[in-house]
């Protein structure tokens, strides 16, 4: 884990020096202890211009993925837990899909002028979706048979195409804010501001703290409900609370940042070979994997290539032929 | 202690499973629970645990209400082996075995050094401590059924209720689990409960029958008074020949092949 953590910061660091104009390790270094410490005597010898890029691009920029990159993984880790298939992602109750549905309708309404307000719409679209699919996988029956991973798993995928369609049906009548609305779907972390990596974070701290409360009663959810039960796991109470953590996780991802894809599926379905399945361990090692993982791709897609290629499809590309790799693998042996 | 149930129901949606049941279940005894597929008899035993709630009626233990207890402090009191042990995720089978541990490890504690050695012991008398490494998903029926049956024996709880808990393992192993739960009924005054397909195997080592026929009690007492070709005629509708046998000291069931 601690090593998990100083690749991070190493990344980080790396990542702030690359890009359009190269930064010198030590400048950075420089730049954030005059920053923290408020002495400006550091800096006197350093150009003007790279503290800008550092402090108000590339920092919030560099601070946003990652802590998106560590809630998607966490939000994958619970949602694996709670529907108990190592395939589930944070996408699976169609969260994404309703982010989507909801980002649209503010697009196509023309409601971006207000800057805020293509998130806020994405952000509701994921809660009131995460809703309704709980709502059509409950039933006060029976209550501890419901909620079950197979009724959620169906109502997510059916709510998940009805939005579907419903999002081919708004790009129908956009006319010319159909790329709006493409390009914003596919994800971006360009021009990323404070106030989004401090939103994030601020769900991801809470998030985090929450996964970590429950981490022990998921791992007992894997024996099945009955058995959980009876080990004293108050499983209605516990999947409800995980799956509406995992999902506001998600929610507020694709809300700052589009729809990245295969960063929740694939992070703690590869951490859990390293770490097992108990997921005190894995939660919080998915976290910083994630983390990292997401950055590198930013940093590639940000520094290294020579256009820019929307994140969403960076990770797709990439993580898929990887995630097809691993399954294959795995039905070998 | 007493496991008492006052005119319990339950239904599936409109099927009704469980119909006003009145009995109870007393310390130093060991029930088995028997009767044709689709009687209700995992249900009963999900009542007991608190998994379901029932329609109508309420179950005491002693003279408490189960409802009313905490999910854990029930844990603490009663155990359960399920008929279904599949693992969704590669756990390792001593960390399955100290998730019987659970209700008494507080949130963010270690397991102490007690938890370890009484898992420890507990894995030596079910023969598993040879898989103590294994990944639970790896094993075969029978040793992941041991796995379980150890796991609910960790939560050292006064009832233990047994849905075919032996139902994948070899004789050898049947017996051997067998006469650990008896004992413990005996020495310990434990309360079991266990449902059985197998008639002679529910006679040889169980004090009470309870006989379940689409929801309802059919027959319940000792094993040696219930068991008859009679009850079994009702129960399961088919013929038998009931007679004591000396080398299992108790009565035992033939089927005629014509």
């Amino acid at each position: 884990m601690i090593l998990f953590s100083l690749f991070l910061i190493l990344m980080i660091f790396c990542s702030l020096s690359m890009g359009y104009i190269r930064i010198p390790v030590m400048d950075i270094i420089n730049i954030l202890i005059a920053k923290i410490i408020g002495n400006l005597n550091f800096i006197e010898s350093i150009n003007e211009t790279y503290l800008a890029v550092i402090f108000d691009i590339r920092l919030p920029r560099i601070l946003t993925c990652t802590a998106v990159g560590a809630a998607l993984a966490v939000s994958g880790s619970l949602f694996q837990g709670i529907l108990l298939n190592p395939l589930a992602d944070p996408y699976t109750l169609g969260v994404s899909a309703g982010a989507a549905f909801g980002a649209s309708i503010a697009i196509l309404l023309n409601l971006s002028a207000a800057f805020v307000s293509v998130p806020a719409f994405a952000f509701t679209g994921a809660c009131a979706t995460l809703f309704v699919v709980m709502f059509l996988s409950y039933s006060s029956k029976t209550p501890s048979l419901s909620l079950s991973s197979n009724n959620l798993i169906l109502s997510g995928i059916i709510i998940g195409a009805i939005l579907s369609a419903g999002i081919s049906f708004l790009k129908f009548i956009a006319n010319e804010q159909v790329s709006v609305i493409i390009f914003w779907l596919m994800g971006s972390f360009a021009s990323k501001t404070w106030p989004d990596f401090f939103i994030v974070m601020i769900f991801l701290l809470a998030g985090f703290c929450i996964s970590i409360f429950f981490a022990r009663d998921l791992n007992l959810i894997s024996l099945g409900a009955k058995a959980a039960t009876s080990l004293g796991v108050d499983i209605r109470k516990v999947t409800i609370i995980l799956l509406v953590t995992g999902s506001m996780l998600a929610a507020v991802c694709v809300s700052v940042s589009g729809i990245i894809g295969f960063v929740g599926l694939l992070i703690p379905h590869m951490v859990r070979f390293i770490t097992g399945p108990d997921n005190r361990r894995l939660i919080p090692i998915s976290m910083l994997a994630g983390a990292s993982l997401l950055l590198f791709a930013d940093t590639i897609t940000r520094a290294v290539l020579v256009h820019e290629i929307p994140i969403g499809v960076l990770t797709a590309l990439t993580g898929g032929p990887v995630f097809c790799w691993i399954f294959k693998k795995n039905r070998l042996t | 202690m007493k496991l008492t149930l006052h005119n319990i129901s339950f239904a599936y949606d409109n099927d009704i499973v469980i119909k006003n049941i009145d009995c109870s279940f007393m310390s130093g005894n060991f029930y088995s629970i028997i009767g044709p597929n689709g009687s209700g008899k995992t249900t009963l035993l999900d009542l007991l645990s608190g998994f379901l709630k029932p329609a109508a009626g309420s179950i005491d233990i002693d003279k408490t209400p189960i409802l009313s207890l905490s999910k854990k402090q029930i844990a603490k009191n009663i155990a359960l082996v399920s008929q279904d042990y599949t693992i969704n995720f590669p756990f390792r089978v001593k960390d399955v075995v100290m998730m019987g541990r659970h209700p008494y490890i507080s949130r963010f504690a270690h397991p102490t050094d007690d938890d370890r050695k009484k898992v420890h012991l507990i894995m030596e008398i079910t023969e598993i401590l040879h898989l103590e490494n294994r990944k639970v998903n790896e094993l075969s029926g029978g040793e992941r059924q041991r796995c379980i049956f150890a796991r609910a024996l960790c939560q050292d709880t006064q009832v233990l209720l047994l849905d075919e808990a032996f139902s994948n393992m070899d004789i050898n192993h049947t017996l051997q689990m067998l006469s650990l739960v008896r004992q413990s009924v005996k020495e310990k005054n434990k309360l079991v409960i266990s449902v059985f397909h197998d008639l002679n195997m529910a006679s040889g080592w169980s004090d009470v029958l309870l006989m379940l026929k689409k929801g309802k009690i059919k027959a319940f007492g000792n094993c040696q008074e219930v068991l008859s070709q009679q009850t079994i005629k009702n129960v399961f509708n088919v013929e038998s020949i009931v007679e004591f046998n000396e080398h299992v000291q108790a009565k035992q069931v033939y089927y005629p092949s014509n």
